[in-house]
């Protein structure tokens, strides 16, 4: 049994990752910016986190508008969601039985 | 409510973890966890901009991500069962049966 020389070569790999993850956290600063994390002034009270949606609705999460969309506007694509999940399912199915059943 | 930029440099860290480790691993399992890593970092990127847009879609999309995610994953370790049937280890540098 071969084996690639894996010890020179996580060296290489974590080289590789850094350099890709420098690269993005660069871009992700120079497009978008990074602005502080605590304001310098702090407000006298805080306000609830809420978020303000499309239709002027004040919602913390947004999770009734994502049901009401997912089953107006993207129920094809659920549909076809679920038929993929059936396929996904009988298909590992076949992959994963024994060859002699 | 935390900038954008906080999520896309955790979304980033995370898929340079995934990329690190689909680079470095051996087992056929681990590789998998790293590329469902670097799937959620795309998840996350797609929260954090439906946020700070105030957009709904990115929620459904992600929602429909993570199902995909989950059938790939079902046809993925599928496939690396009936691997180690027939060559009983998920090590990767053992299975070249489509190199040519």
């Amino acid at each position: 049994m071969e084996q690639l020389p894996s010890k020179g070569w996580n060296i290489i790999n974590l080289v590789t990752a850094l350099m890709l993850m420098a690269v993005l956290v660069f871009a992700i600063v120079s497009v978008v910016g990074l602005e502080p994390l605590v304001p310098s002034t702090l407000p006298e009270s805080v306000p609830i986190d809420y978020t303000v949606w499309e239709d002027g609705s004040k919602d913390a999460s947004g999770i009734e508008h994502v049901g009401g969309l997912l089953f107006t506007k993207y129920v094809i694509p659920f549909e076809v969601l679920a038929l993929i999940l059936l396929a996904a399912l009988l298909g590992s199915l076949y992959m994963a039985k024994k060859e002699d059943e | 409510m935390l900038p954008v930029s906080y999520y896309l440099i955790v979304a980033a860290i995370v898929f340079c973890i995934g990329v690190y480790g689909v680079m470095t691993l051996r087992s056929g399992i681990m590789i998998m966890m790293c590329v469902e890593l670097m799937l959620n970092a795309a998840n996350i990127n797609l929260i954090a901009f439906a946020s700070h847009f105030s957009q709904v879609n990115g929620h459904v999309f992600v929602l429909f991500s993570i199902a995909l995610a989950a059938a790939e994953a079902a046809i993925g370790f599928a496939i690396l069962m009936s691997i180690f049937r027939s060559k009983n280890n998920v090590n990767i540098d053992n299975i070249n049966i489509l190199r040519w």
